[in-house]
């Protein structure tokens, strides 16, 4: 599957302000892109995040383990940001993690923000050794790159 | 780097779903928004929430 490098690039500097903990440079991240390119800066970070909780739970997550992480993430990023609550980021994990791209029961309102807060912050904990965040990424990029197009 | 066989599947078998956002994304959208509206709106209700907490 293809990449559009120009707007991964929007969503990498995304998760470079979450880490920096820094809002202002989160949001200011989709600056300069239209309606389209917005939404599929979203796909992108929902199949980060959605990525990465599969690697992290390599046998499958189950509820609590995810409302444990939710808890984990949103205890973390505290100090810069109050994440609605943990059930809902927990939600947002699961949703992700599935593909289930209606978010059920998470406001509409907050679901980008948690995906890409939530994003970030696996790509800063969960990254292999001897890797930083960014090679996290390339990593998940380069899956799907590798992977088939829709048939 | 070996990926996970969890992640690989995820990525062969929804990604292509999870990357078609036209049929989605919108509803992520507030009605008459855009996605940089609704992250701003979502930053700065959690600001004015902490500028409440701290009593600024």
């Amino acid at each position: 599957m293809e990449i559009d490098p120009r707007i991964e690039e929007h969503v990498r500097e995304a998760y470079r302000g979450v880490i920096a903990r820094d809002g202002d440079r989160m949001v200011a991240a989709f600056r300069g892109l239209n309606t389209q390119d917005s939404a599929t800066a979203v796909s992108y970070a929902v199949f980060v995040l959605g990525y990465v909780v599969n690697d992290v739970f390599r046998d499958g997550a189950t509820g609590d383990e995810l409302l444990d992480l939710a808890q984990k993430i949103v205890k973390s990023e505290s100090d810069w940001i109050k994440l609605h609550s943990a059930e809902d980021l927990a939600a947002v994990l699961r949703s992700a993690a599935v593909g289930d791209v209606t978010f059920p029961g998470v406001p509409p309102g907050d679901v980008i923000g948690h995906v890409l807060v939530a994003g970030g912050y696996l790509l800063g904990v969960y990254r292999h050794e001897d890797q930083e965040w960014w090679n996290y990424l390339d990593e998940v990029w380069g899956a799907l790159l590798a992977a088939p197009g829709p048939q | 780097m070996a990926y996970s066989p969890k992640a690989v599947a995820f990525t062969t078998g929804v990604a292509g779903a999870v990357l078609s956002p036209n049929k989605w994304v919108a509803v992520l959208f507030v009605v008459g928004s855009s996605a940089i509206d609704t992250l701003s709106t979502f930053w700065s209700r959690y600001q004015e929430h902490r500028r409440q907490r701290d009593g600024d």
